[in-house]
C-alpha cells in the first residue's frame, strides 16, 4: 500500500514533530465509519438496498428516458420475445465460419498461486487449443463418448503485463463443417478445450516475489498489473485504503456487473439476445503433463452457437494427475439466496485463462457484433447467467480493458470502476448516446477539497479529488449536488459542510458524534437465524415494523436546477422530522415465561392470559387426591367441575350466572359423567349449590333433566381405571404435572374434612395421618421380616 | 391389658436375657442402632423416591416435548425474514486452506451474524391469573444464593434468616430428630429384635406368641380385632413370617422405651412413648381405615346415611366465593352453608296437580297431607323448614316440632308452636304410613336411594314427584311412602330438638323485605359509605364472610368491627343493615357518583343490576359499568421486553385512551404480613422484590407465581397507578392508566417507595443498568 501522500497540513504551531501521532489522531477518528462504510459498500452491491439512480438527487445517472412507458404495452413484451426469438433463429447461420482464439494470458490469482506451486514456476506456459465433439450415445446409459481434434498450441504468458503485446499469435478454428447437420454424423455439442500446458524453463523463479507482494503491494504486481491511473485520482480513497487495513477483500466482478445491470442496464431493453452459455468443465481425460484444463460448449446439442465475440476469461482447473479419488473432495457449499456462490469463488480463487474470440469470415464483422451493434452492454447484462466466465465487452478503448484487468485482484474492486469504464465507453463507443455524457465530461473538471476536520476541530488534513465519485463508496455522482446530497445523506456517520471555492469546493468532513448507529431495522431479523430463512413455507405473519421510513418534506417540484445554494444554508432550517411516530415499533418482545422472542405469528395472541395454566390444572386435581376421606365417586366430580370452572372462570363471576354455566358444564361434560354413572353424585354437587344458595332448587330440577337427556345418548361402562383417564381426556391438553410420590397431605387441611364433626379431636387427625400410612408400615414390616430370613 | 401384657413380654424378655448370655442387651446402644439404621433406610427411600420422580418427570418432559416438536412441525413459522435480506450480503468467503497439498481448500461464504443483546437475568416464576392464597413456611425451604461474595462477607444475614424460621432449615435432620413415623418404625423394628431372641434361643416362640395372643384376647377386644385383622391380612408367604408378624403384634417391651426415653428426652417420658404407640398402633387397623368416608353414593356399596353425612365432602370442599371445591383462595374461611340462603333458591312449590297416572297425589290423604304442608310452610315461609317436612303423620298430640335431625338443632319459637299445636288437629287425621298400600310400604330402598331421599327431601320438601323425578329410579307414589316411613322413625326417636330457645335466630330473618325500607336503607347507606370514606383510615382488612347465628351485626360482627361491608358471602340474614346494597347507575360507574366507585369497590353482579354489570355472555355489550374489569379480566394485551430503565419491563400492546382505565391485576401469592416481613428480608437483599400490601392482613407476592404486569417498574412519574379494590369479597390489586398510554409504551407504576427505598432499589438498579 503506498503511503497517502501527506496533504497539506494546516497547523498550528507543531509541525514536524509528530506527525506520526497526527496521523493517528486521523486514524482514529476516520478509521471505524470508514471500514463501516466500505463494508455496507461491498454489501450495497451485491444486493443493493435501493438503486442510486431511482434518487432524485442522481438523476443523472438514470440513463434512460420513461419516454418508452408511456407508450407501454403488454403485448409489446410479447412481440419483443417473438421478435428476439425470430431473430436468434436466424442468427446462428454459418455466416461466420472462422473463429479467432487469441489467447491473451493466463492469470493466476495470488492466492491460488502461492498455494499451489505449480504457477509459480514458469513464466510462461503453453496453451492447447482444441475442439471436443461429444457424439449421440445410442444407449440411455452409455456414456457418451468424446473426440478431440487440436485446434492449436500457443505460449501463453503468464500474468501478462500488457494484454495487448500478444495479439499477434491468434488460433483459427473453422466452423464450417459444424453446421452441417443432416450427414448423420452424431456429433451432439461441440466444445472448446483449454489446457494449459507447462514449459519447462525458467523454473529457477523464485516464489518470494510473490508471496510478499500478496500482503503489501500486490496491486502492482498482480495480474495484468498495472499501476492504476485512478489512484492517484482517488485522494480520499488512497488515505482511506489505508484505513481499512485488513478488510481486503476480495470480490467478483460478478457481482459488480450485476450491480451495473441493476443500476444501469434498462430491462426495457428487452430486444437483446439471450445467449446461453453452458459452459462446464470437464476433466475427464487425463493428459499427463496437462497442468489446467477447461472446456467451453460452442455449440449445444441444438446446434445454437453460445459464443460471441468478446474478450474470456475462464477458470481452468487443475487436471488430477494424482488419481481419481479428489473429485469427491468434501467441499462445503452454501446456498445463498439460490445463487452459487461455490461457483463465483472459483473465480477467484481458480487460475483464469484470457482469451478473446472474434468470429470471422471473410472481413466480415463477428455475428453478434452486428446485434451488439446497437447495445454493448446486453452483452454484459447477460452476465449474470454465467457464473464461471466472465466475458468482456469486445472493447477497443484501454481504458476500459485495463480496469477490466484489475478486477481480480482483491483489493481494488470498486464497483465504480466497471460503472466507471462504461461510461467512458459508452462516451468512447456511443457519443451519441446517453445524455449524461457531455455532464460528465464537463463536470471532470471540478476539483473538490475534503477537509478532513478531527481532534476536536484543531486539526485537518485536506485532500483534493477531481471527480465526483464519494470516496467512501466510488459512486459516480455525476453532479456536485449529487455528490453533496449523497455525502450527506448516506453517510450519516459524517458532518458534511459544503462551501464554495473558486477553483472548486470545498466539503468539510467530520465525525458525526451524535450519530445514533444503534439497530432500527426489524427485531425479529437480530433474532432470526440464516439457516432458518429457507424453511418458510407458505404465507407468514408478520410483525409491523417500519423498515424505510419515507420523509417527504415540502420540496419545489422539480425545481429541476437542484440548486446547490440549497445546501448551503441548509443546517439550520432544517425540520427534520424528530417526531417519534410509533412507539415500541422496533422493540422486540419475549414470552414472559422463557424468555424466548415471540414469533410473529404468535404476536397477537395472548399467550400468557390462560386461567388455568397447567400447573394449577395438576395441582387441583393433585389437591383433590389427596384428601383421604372424599371417596372415589366425588372426586371425580369435584374435578371436573373445579377444571371446567377454571377453564371458564368468566362464567362464574356472579350467582346468577350458575344456572347457564352448569348447563354447559352438563354439555361438556354430562356424557362423561354419565358414562361413568356418577349421576347421584352429579345430583349431590347440584344439590351443594342449591344449599349454599347460588342456584335455585328449580333449575335443579331443569338441570337434572338436561343431564338425562344428554345422558341418554351414552351407555355406561363400569370400568374405574379409565375414569382418571378421562378426566384428564376431558382436561383437553392432558398435561400433567408429575405425580409425586403418594403422600397424604398432613396438616391442617386433612383436619378440616377427616370427620363429619366440625369439633373434631386431635386424635381423629392423627388417626387419619396414620391410617395412610398404613400399607406403607406393612411394606416396613414386611421388609424386616424377609431380613433375618435371609441371613 | 397393657399391663399383663408387659408382665409377660418382659419376663419373658429378662428370661431370654439371662438365658443367653449373661449379660444384659444394651438397649440404648442398640436403640440408637436401630435408629440409625432406620434413619439410613429412610434415606434410601428417599433417594429411591427422588431417583423414581427423577426419571418419571424425565418421560414426562420428553413426552412433551415430543408434541411440542409435533406441533410446531406443522404450524412452524420460523424466523421470517425480509425480502431485502433474503439474500443475505456475503461479503467474503472464508477459505480454510489445507497444508495436505492435495486436498482442496474449503469455502465457504462468511455469513456476518447479527450480534444479539444479552437479556436480563429472569427467575423463573409461575404464572397466574388470580390470586393464589399459600401458608406461612415455618421452615427455611432453601438458604438464597446470592453470589459467593455475599455469603462470604456476609454470613450474619443467613444466621439471621435461620433465626427467622425458629432455626428450621429445610431437610435439617441431623440431631435428635424422630417423628412418629419414625418412632413407630423404631419401636417396631427393636421389638421384632427382642422378640427373636426367644425364638431362636428358647425354641419357646410358639408358646410365647400365644401366650401373648392368649392375654390379648382375654384382655382386650380392641387388640383382639388388632391381631386378627393382623393375621387376616394377606399373610406373609411362609409360616415363619406369618408368625413373627403376629409377634409384632405384641406389646413391645419396657426397655425399649426407656432407651428410647433415654436418648430423646424430649419426646416425654417413658408413658407418654408407650401411650403414644399404643395410639398409633391402633391406627393402623386396615379394616377401620377412613372411617369416615362416605362410601361412594353411585357405588355399589352406598350405605344409607343421613343427609349431612352424603353431602359432607361436597359441603365441606365447596368455597361459595369461588364456586370451586377446595379453592385456592379461601380454604381457610370455609363455612358449611347455612340455612338462611336457602330461602330464596327453594322455589319449587308442592305439587298441586298429580304428574301423572300414578302420582302420589292420586292417593287416599295424600292431597290433604301435601295441602296441610304447603299452607304451613308457606305461612311461616322457610322457617324451620329443615324440620317441617319431618312433622309428618305427627302421631301422638304432642308437639314434635322439636323433633330435629342432623346437627343443627332447629329452635322454634313459642308462637311456632302454637301454631303447631293448632295444626295439630288438622295433622292428626292426615295420612299414615300404615294407610297406604302394601306393595308400596314393601319396596326395596337401596343405600344410594334412601341418602338421596333424605337430601332431596330437605329441598323439595313434599314435592315427592320433583324427587322421584331426580330420583329417577322410585315412583313418587314410593316416594311418598318412603318419607312417610322415615318421618315415622324419626318421631319414634325419643328427645328430639335440643330444647326450645326463646329466641328463634331464622325468626330474624323472616321480616319481608319491603320495598320502601330498602330504599331508606340505601340512602343511608349512601351517607355511611361517605362517612367512612371521611374517616378512611388508611388500614383495610381483609374480609371474612361472618358467621354469628342469631346475632345482628352489630359491632361484635367481624365485618363491623372490621369496617367492612357485609357481602353475599356473609352468612347474616341478606337485609343486614351492614351489607353494601350495590349502585343503581345508569353509566359506566367510573366516577365518585357510583357509590360502588366511591367505596372502592367493583359492582357486584348481583347487587349492581342497573349499570349492567349483571350483563354476561352475549349481552355483554350492554354492560356499560366500567367497574367489573377486574372480576372480568379485562386486562390489556401486555407485552414483555428488557426495559429502558432496568431489567425486564413491561409494554403495552395496544393504545389506551383514557385515564382510569384498567390494565392489569397484580397477581401473586397472597401472603400473611409475617410471611411477607420473612421473605421480604431475602428480597430486600435480591434487591428485588414484587411484594405489594393488599390490606392490613395480607401482602400479594408475585416472585414466585404472578402475571406479567409484575414486570413493571417503579418511577416517580410513572403512567400507571394502584388500586386496592373489593371485588366479590376478595382485595385485589388493579392496575390503571394514568393518562392516555401510547402502544409500544413501557408500563410504570408508583412504588409508594419510602424515600430511602426508592433510592435502594431503582437507584442501584440504575447503576447497575449504566455498568
Amino acid at each position: 500500500m503506498p503511503r497517502p501522500k501527506k496533504i497539506d497540513k494546516q497547523r498550528k504551531e507543531d509541525v514536524v514533530p509528530d506527525l506520526r501521532q497526527d496521523r493517528e489522531e486521523f486514524l482514529r477518528m476516520f478509521e471505524k465509519p470508514t471500514q463501516i462504510y466500505r463494508f455496507l459498500r461491498a454489501r450495497h452491491c451485491i444486493s443493493p438496498t435501493f438503486l442510486h439512480r431511482s434518487l432524485l438527487y442522481m438523476l443523472k445517472r438514470n440513463s434512460r428516458t420513461h419516454a418508452r412507458r408511456q407508450k407501454f404495452k403488454v403485448g409489446d413484451m410479447l412481440e419483443a420475445c417473438i421478435t428476439k426469438q425470430s431473430t436468434d433463429k436466424l442468427l446462428p447461420q454459418q455466416q461466420y465460419d472462422q473463429l479467432k482464439i487469441l489467447v491473451l494470458g493466463f492469470c493466476i490469482d495470488p492466492g491460488v498461486r502461492s498455494e499451489n506451486n505449480v504457477g509459480r514456476k514458469f513464466s510462461s506456459l503453453e496453451t492447447q487449443v482444441s475442439l471436443r465433439k461429444t457424439h449421440r450415445c445410442r444407449r440411455k446409459d452409455g456414456e457418451s463418448s468424446h473426440t478431440e481434434e487440436l485446434v492449436g498450441i500457443t505460449d501463453t504468458p503468464i500474468n501478462p503485463r500488457n494484454v495487448d503485446a500478444y495479439e499477434e499469435d491468434p488460433l483459427y478454428l473453422s466452423t464450417t463443417h459444424m453446421y452441417q447437420t443432416g450427414d448423420g454424423t452424431s456429433v451432439k455439442n461441440y466444445s472448446l478445450v483449454f489446457r494449459v500446458y507447462e514449459s519447462n524453463d525458467n523454473e529457477s523463479e523464485s516464489e518470494s516475489d510473490f508471496s510478499d507482494s500478496d500482503n503489501s503491494d500486490n496491486w502492482s504486481d498482480g495480474p495484468g498489473g498495472r499501476k492504476r491511473k485512478r489512484k492517484e485520482d482517488d485522494p480520499a480513497g488512497i488515505s482511506l485504503k489505508n484505513l481499512t487495513t485488513g478488510t481486503r477483500r476480495r470480490r467478483t466482478i460478478h457481482d459488480d456487473d450485476k450491480q451495473d445491470d441493476d443500476d444501469d442496464e434498462e430491462p426495457v431493453n428487452g430486444s437483446s439476445k439471450k445467449f446461453k452459455k453452458n459452459h462446464n468443465e470437464k476433466s475427464c481425460t487425463l493428459t499427463t503433463n496437462a497442468v489446467y484444463e477447461a472446456e467451453l460448449v460452442m455449440f449445444n446439442s441444438e446446434k445454437q452457437l453460445l459464443l460471441s465475440d468478446g474478450e474470456y476469461e475462464l477458470s481452468l482447473t487443475r487436471t488430477k494427475s494424482e488419481g481419481v479419488g479428489r473429485k469427491r473432495n468434501a467441499t462445503w457449499e452454501a446456498l445463498d439466496g439460490g445463487r452459487d456462490i461455490e461457483l463465483l469463488s472459483t473465480m477467484n480463487s481458480a487460475p483464469v485463462l484470457k482469451f478473446k474470440l472474434c468470429w470471422s469470415a471473410n472481413e466480415k464483422p463477428g455475428p453478434l457484433s452486428a446485434s451488439e451493434n446497437g447495445d454493448t452492454k446486453n452483452a454484459t447484462s447477460d452476465e449474470p447467467e454465467t457464473k464461471r466466465m466472465r466475458r468482456r465487452p469486445s472493447v477497443k478503448t484501454n481504458a476500459a480493458s485495463e480496469t477490466n484487468g484489475d478486477t481480480d485482484k482483491p483489493n481494488t474492486l470498486p464497483v465504480e470502476l466497471v460503472e466507471y469504464r462504461k461510461s467512458k465507453l459508452q462516451s468512447a463507443t456511443f457519443p451519441k448516446g446517453d445524455r449524461d455524457e457531455d455532464s460528465v465530461m464537463s463536470e471532470d473538471k471540478v476539483l473538490v477539497y475534503y477537509q478532513f476536520i478531527y481532534n476536536s476541530e484543531t486539526q485537518q488534513q485536506t485532500e483534493a479529488r477531481e471527480d465526483l465519485f464519494c470516496p467512501w463508496c466510488q459512486l459516480n455522482c455525476m453532479t456536485l449536488y449529487g455528490l453533496i446530497k449523497h455525502l450527506k445523506l448516506c453517510h450519516p456517520r459524517f458532518n458534511f459542510t459544503y462551501s464554495p471555492q473558486q477553483h472548486g469546493s470545498c466539503i468539510e468532513v467530520s465525525v458525526n458524534e451524535c450519530y445514533d448507529g444503534s439497530y432500527c431495522g426489524n427485531p425479529q431479523f437480530i433474532f432470526a437465524q440464516p439457516g432458518m430463512a429457507f424453511s418458510r413455507r407458505g404465507p407468514v405473519h408478520r410483525i409491523e415494523v417500519t423498515d424505510t421510513l419515507v420523509y417527504r418534506p415540502r420540496r419545489e417540484r422539480r425545481c429541476a436546477n437542484l440548486a446547490l445554494a440549497e445546501l448551503l444554508e441548509k443546517e439550520e432550517n432544517d425540520a427534520s422530522p424528530t417526531a417519534h411516530y410509533t412507539a415500541g415499533h422496533h422493540r422486540l418482545y419475549f414470552h414472559s415465561r422463557n424468555a424466548v422472542p415471540i414469533r410473529p405469528c404468535e404476536f397477537e395472541g395472548d399467550s400468557e392470559d390462560e386461567a388455568d395454566p397447567d400447573w394449577l390444572r395438576a395441582y387441583t386435581k393433585r389437591m383433590l387426591d389427596e384428601f383421604t376421606d372424599v371417596n372415589e365417586g366425588e372426586k371425580p366430580v369435584m374435578k371436573l367441575w373445579n377444571l371446567y370452572i377454571m377453564k371458564n372462570w368468566w362464567g362464574c363471576i356472579a350467582d346468577a350466572q350458575l344456572f347457564s354455566s352448569c348447563r354447559t358444564f352438563l354439555d361438556l361434560y354430562g356424557p362423561l359423567i354419565a358414562r361413568h354413572s356418577l349421576r347421584n353424585n352429579l345430583l349431590l354437587h347440584f344439590v351443594t349449590l342449591v344449599d349454599f344458595g347460588v342456584l335455585k332448587a328449580s333449575a335443579l330440577i331443569s338441570l337434572m333433566e338436561h343431564f338425562d337427556h344428554v345422558a341418554s345418548t351414552v351407555t355406561p361402562i363400569s370400568p374405574k381405571r379409565e375414569l382418571a383417564d378421562d378426566i384428564a381426556q376431558a382436561d383437553m391438553e392432558l398435561q400433567l404435572l408429575p405425580a409425586l410420590p403418594d403422600q397424604p397431605r398432613a396438616g391442617s387441611r386433612a383436619k378440616r374434612v377427616s370427620v363429619g364433626d366440625t369439633k373434631m379431636g386431635s386424635m381423629d387427625f392423627y388417626e387419619h395421618n396414620m391410617s395412610s400410612q398404613v400399607d406403607r408400615l406393612h411394606a416396613i414390616i414386611n421388609h424386616a421380616e424377609t431380613k433375618p430370613q435371609s441371613q | 391389658m397393657v399391663n399383663s401384657l408387659k408382665v409377660t413380654i418382659s419376663s419373658q424378655q429378662q428370661s431370654t436375657v439371662k438365658m443367653s448370655s449373661g449379660k444384659k442387651i444394651d438397649w440404648k446402644k442398640r436403640v440408637r442402632q436401630e435408629y440409625f439404621r432406620l434413619r439410613q433406610h429412610k434415606r434410601f427411600q428417599r433417594s429411591d423416591n427422588i431417583k423414581h420422580a427423577f426419571t418419571k418427570n424425565r418421560g414426562v418432559i420428553t413426552e412433551r416435548a415430543n408434541k411440542l416438536n409435533e406441533e410446531t412441525k406443522f404450524e412452524a413459522q420460523l424466523f421470517e425474514k425480509d425480502n431485502s435480506f433474503d439474500d443475505d450480503p456475503v461479503t467474503k468467503s472464508c477459505v480454510v486452506k489445507s497444508s495436505v497439498h492435495s486436498f482442496r481448500d474449503q469455502a465457504v461464504p462468511l455469513y456476518t451474524l447479527n450480534s444479539v443483546p444479552s437479556l436480563p437475568v429472569c427467575y423463573t416464576w409461575v404464572p397466574l391469573q388470580q390470586n393464589f392464597m399459600v401458608e406461612d413456611e415455618t421452615i427455611l425451604h432453601n438458604i438464597p444464593y446470592m453470589g459467593d461474595e455475599v455469603l462470604d462477607e456476609d454470613g450474619a444475614f443467613i444466621e439471621e434468616l435461620i433465626k427467622n424460621y425458629d432455626g428450621k432449615v429445610h431437610g435439617d435432620r441431623e440431631g435428635d430428630f424422630i417423628n412418629d413415623e419414625l418412632f413407630l418404625e423404631l419401636v417396631q423394628g427393636l421389638h421384632e429384635i427382642s422378640a427373636e431372641k426367644p425364638t431362636r434361643k428358647l425354641r419357646s416362640r410358639n408358646g410365647a406368641s400365644e401366650k401373648g395372643k392368649y392375654t390379648d384376647t382375654t384382655d382386650s377386644s380392641a387388640d383382639e380385632d388388632d391381631t386378627s385383622a393382623d393375621t387376616d391380612d394377606p399373610p406373609p408367604s411362609s409360616p415363619a413370617a406369618e408368625s413373627s408378624s403376629q409377634e409384632s403384634t405384641s406389646f413391645p417391651c419396657d426397655e425399649i422405651f426407656t432407651a428410647i426415653a433415654d436418648l430423646f428426652p424430649d419426646k416425654g417420658t417413658v408413658d407418654d412413648l408407650k401411650d403414644k404407640y399404643k395410639e398409633l398402633t391402633e391406627v393402623l387397623d386396615p379394616h377401620t381405615v377412613v372411617p369416615d368416608c362416605t362410601p361412594n353414593i353411585d357405588g355399589p356399596e352406598a350405605k344409607s346415611v343421613p343427609r349431612e353425612r352424603a353431602l359432607h365432602s361436597f359441603h365441606e370442599l365447596f368455597c361459595r366465593r369461588c364456586y370451586k371445591y377446595d379453592c385456592f383462595q379461601h380454604s381457610h374461611t370455609y363455612r358449611p352453608p347455612v340455612k338462611a340462603n336457602r330461602r330464596k333458591t327453594l322455589d319449587v312449590r308442592a305439587p298441586s296437580d298429580a304428574c301423572k297416572n300414578n302420582c302420589f297425589l292420586l292417593l287416599d290423604g295424600a292431597k290433604e297431607f301435601n295441602l296441610f304442608h304447603s299452607r304451613s310452610s308457606s305461612s311461616r315461609q322457610a322457617s324451620n323448614r329443615k324440620y317441617r317436612p319431618l312433622v309428618v303423620g305427627a302421631a301422638g298430640g304432642t308437639t314434635t316440632s322439636g323433633s330435629s335431625s342432623g346437627s343443627r338443632p332447629s329452635t322454634p319459637t313459642p308462637s311456632e308452636s302454637e301454631t303447631d299445636t293448632t295444626e295439630e288437629r288438622d295433622s292428626s287425621n292426615l295420612i299414615k304410613l300404615e294407610d297406604l298400600p302394601q306393595q308400596l310400604r314393601d319396596v326395596e330402598w337401596d343405600g344410594a336411594e334412601s341418602s338421596l331421599f333424605r337430601v332431596l327431601h330437605e329441598t323439595f320438601l313434599t314435592n315427592f314427584c320433583a324427587i322421584s323425578k331426580l330420583l329417577k329410579t322410585k315412583t313418587c307414589q314410593e316416594v311418598f311412602a318412603f318419607a312417610l316411613r322415615e318421618s315415622s322413625t324419626l318421631n319414634s326417636q325419643p328427645g328430639g330438638a335440643g330444647g326450645r330457645l326463646s329466641v328463634d335466630p331464622d325468626s330474624l330473618e323472616f321480616s319481608p323485605a319491603k320495598k320502601k325500607r330498602k330504599h331508606r336503607l340505601w340512602s343511608l347507606h349512601a351517607r355511611r359509605i361517605q362517612q367512612k370514606k371521611d374517616n378512611s383510615s388508611s388500614h383495610v382488612y381483609n374480609y371474612q364472610p361472618c358467621y354469628h347465628p342469631g346475632q345482628p351485626c352489630d359491632n361484635s360482627c367481624q365485618c363491623v368491627a372490621l369496617g367492612n361491608f357485609c357481602e353475599k358471602f356473609c352468612q347474616c340474614p341478606s337485609d343486614c343493615h351492614n351489607r353494601f346494597p350495590g349502585c343503581r347507575c345508569k353509566a359506566q360507574c367510573n366516577t365518585k357518583q357510583c357509590p360502588c366507585y366511591l367505596a372502592v369497590r367493583e359492582c357486584d353482579s348481583d347487587l349492581c343490576t342497573h349499570c349492567g354489570a349483571d350483563q354476561f355472555g352475549e349481552n355483554a355489550s350492554k354492560c356499560s359499568c366500567k367497574n367489573v374489569m377486574i372480576q372480568r379480566g379485562m386486562h390489556k394485551h401486555l407485552l414483555l421486553a428488557p426495559s429502558d430503565v432496568a431489567g425486564w419491563g413491561i409494554y403495552i400492546k395496544e393504545d389506551v385512551n383514557g385515564k382510569n382505565e384498567f390494565i392489569s391485576e397484580y397477581c401473586g401469592e397472597i401472603i400473611s404480613q409475617d410471611e411477607a416481613d420473612r421473605r421480604g428480608k431475602v428480597y430486600d437483599k435480591y434487591m428485588c422484590s414484587f411484594l405489594f400490601n393488599l390490606n392490613n392482613d395480607f401482602v400479594v407476592d408475585a416472585t414466585r407465581k404472578g402475571n406479567k404486569i409484575r414486570f413493571a417498574n417503579h418511577s416517580v412519574n410513572p403512567n400507571c397507578y394502584a388500586k386496592v379494590m373489593m371485588v366479590n369479597g376478595d382485595h385485589r390489586i388493579g392496575i390503571f392508566s394514568n393518562r392516555p398510554i401510547q402502544a409500544g409504551e413501557e408500563l410504570f407504576f408508583d412504588y409508594r417507595y419510602s424515600q430511602s427505598d426508592a433510592m435502594k432499589y431503582v437507584g442501584i438498579e440504575r447503576e447497575m443498568e449504566a455498568a
